[in-house]
């Protein structure tokens, strides 16, 4: 046989395979997309409580509705009386309404969290509306029993049937609850410490940090499920509500204000999102946090009020190998 | 039915059965099994003065590589994405093989296609680092060369901030068209790189073509 066969052969299987390889366009949004809205403004003392969580909420709520998005269920904490709520957002209220995101294991359901967030030495928390307490002796007090780590609210979304699952947190310290052996987040833990001048480390250094870990991880993961964590600041930053200082009113935390306008029609083309950085019709998570970073880099960390008192930070989202659409497009 | 109809409904026909990923596997063993009995047949580079490296010598090489590069998970079947990637490697031939080949590689790979649940498979650029050994054949004037072995990418998705490493399996066959300058024995590389990377809950196969140029180093002269 002459090499010329070799070739042909070649050649003949690669064009097998490419043609198996159609990227086809986005296919129209399948009904079951569940979302879990929760926002946590008043605690059980008024000196935990925050300013704009149920405005959060209730805005999220409202455009996941007309983004392809069933709401199952808010879960707010307010004192005003016009936003609507299904109930108070306590541990056992999460942990039910989680569990009764979906029925479908082809789902794709996404959990959303605007409330006070916490760490210590060992764990990264949100703190649902009983995570505070009434203290005669002090302002408040903290029953941390009832605070939620990124291994509990990890095993409830994986316990619940579906293809994919989101889970975004508009609260302090939040990058605590992006972690994963499969990859190594680059992002500072606070962004104040690295000078505002870079974000990232290098590739090589990333990958050799923990090596190991991720090489093992990347064999024996097939067949466990993702969850895809979008987080409002880095596991040792504050995250913040508009406080006045941009001369105009965000009305919700610095965040989501982002994130919920990501989700917005563009002003050059009304049929196009903000976030839609690819022009191809919808928004996805990874699309929405490089909205949201870039958006909050030039809005809040370039102010110098916010570089002085170390109130910049920097949205942080998981590694993994699945992108998936929030915003679809009305 | 007029003659145009007739023939755009035999092309989507086709088109139709090349689409079946069943058929694409099919076609793609039917194609290695080809290429393997074209390399039994072949003339082992031993026995002719005309390989490109007649004698134990390394070669180095730079080349390129644009490849479909589809993955699938547990809950997912293929889909598909498209990627490339430049490469220099380095060779040590000797008369019935290659001991040891090593191959730095930055590669980029795009977005995937959607899933009906609205997900695709992120993008992701890196450097690849693999090592192979295998067999070379003398397919006159041609040499072939079968490859095999692993590789360690570190890689990190498009646009984000998230760093991995993964390992993953490689083969190559590769074709070397022999030409000189001067003194220097050049090869006019055409070649077709298959990976099976293992991607944490995905898995992802790259097969590609690949062109590109080799050349053997001189012998050093004794004193």
């Amino acid at each position: 046989m002459k090499h010329s066969s070799c070739i042909a052969a070649a050649v003949f299987a690669l064009a097998a395979l490419l043609a198996s390889c159609q990227l086809a366009s986005i296919p129209t949004t399948p009904a079951n997309r569940y979302a879990l809205v929760i926002g946590v403004q008043d605690y059980p003392t008024d000196y935990k409580d925050l300013q704009f969580p149920d405005d959060d909420a209730r805005d999220m709520a409202d455009l996941l509705s007309t983004q392809g998005w069933t709401v199952t269920k808010r879960l707010i904490s307010t004192n005003d009386l016009s936003i609507a709520t299904d109930g108070s957002p306590t541990y056992a209220a999460i942990e039910s309404a989680v569990a009764s995101l979906s029925a479908d294991p082809n789902a794709t359901i996404l959990v959303y969290f605007s409330g006070h967030g916490a760490t210590d030495s060992d764990y990264t928390y949100i703190v649902p509306y009983d995570g505070i307490v009434v203290d005669p002796g002090s302002n408040y007090g903290s029953n941390i029993a009832k605070w939620i780590t990124p291994a509990t609210l990890t095993l409830w979304m994986t316990a619940v049937p579906a293809k994919n699952r989101l889970l975004i947190l508009d609260s302090c310290d939040s990058g605590g609850f992006v972690t994963s052996d499969v990859a190594v987040d680059t992002a500072p833990a606070d962004y104040s410490q690295m000078g505002n001048t870079t974000s990232d480390t290098g590739l090589i250094a990333a990958a050799l940090s923990k090596l190991n870990t991720m090489l093992a991880a990347n064999v024996t993961n097939f067949g466990s499920k993702e969850v895809q964590v979008l987080s409002a600041s880095g596991s040792e930053e504050s995250s913040y509500d508009d406080d006045g200082t941009l001369g105009f009113s965000l009305d919700n935390g610095v965040f989501t204000y982002f994130l919920l306008q990501a989700g917005e029609p563009s002003s050059s083309n009304s049929l196009l999102l903000k976030g839609d950085a690819n022009k191809d019709g919808v928004v996805t998570i990874d699309e929405a946090y490089v909205y949201a970073k870039a958006q909050i880099k030039l809005n809040w960390n370039s102010t110098n009020y916010h570089k002085w008192a170390d109130m910049d930070l920097l949205p942080h989202i998981s590694g993994g190998t699945r992108d998936v659409v929030l915003y679809a497009g009305s | 039915m007029n003659l145009l109809d007739f023939i755009v409904k035999k092309k989507n026909e086709r088109r139709n059965i090349l689409r079946k990923p069943a058929t694409a596997r099919l076609a793609l063993a039917a194609a290695a099994l080809w290429t393997l009995l074209a390399l039994a047949q072949a003339t082992p580079v031993s026995s002719s003065p005309q390989g490109l490296a007649d004698s134990s010598r390394w070669r180095v090489d730079l080349s390129g590589n644009a490849a479909a590069v589809p993955s699938h998970s547990f809950d997912c079947n293929l889909l598909a994405a498209y990627g490339w990637d430049l490469g220099l490697g380095a060779e040590y031939a000797v008369t019935i093989g290659i001991p040891l080949r090593v191959e730095l590689d930055y590669l980029n790979v795009g977005d995937s296609a959607w899933d009906s649940s609205l997900f695709r498979y992120r993008g992701f650029w890196g450097l690849k680092f693999a090592a192979l050994s295998g067999w070379r054949f003398l397919l006159s004037p041609v040499e072939a060369e079968i490859l095999a072995g692993g590789a360690l990418t570190a890689a990190r998705y498009t646009s984000l901030s998230s760093v991995t490493a993964y390992p993953s399996i490689v083969g190559e066959l590769r074709c070397l068209f022999p030409f000189r300058i001067s003194n220097l024995k050049f090869g006019a590389i055409l070649g077709l790189p298959i990976e099976y990377m293992f991607r944490g809950t995905a898995r992802t196969l790259s097969a590609g073509l690949e062109a590109g140029i080799s050349v053997q180093l001189p012998e050093a002269k004794k004193k």
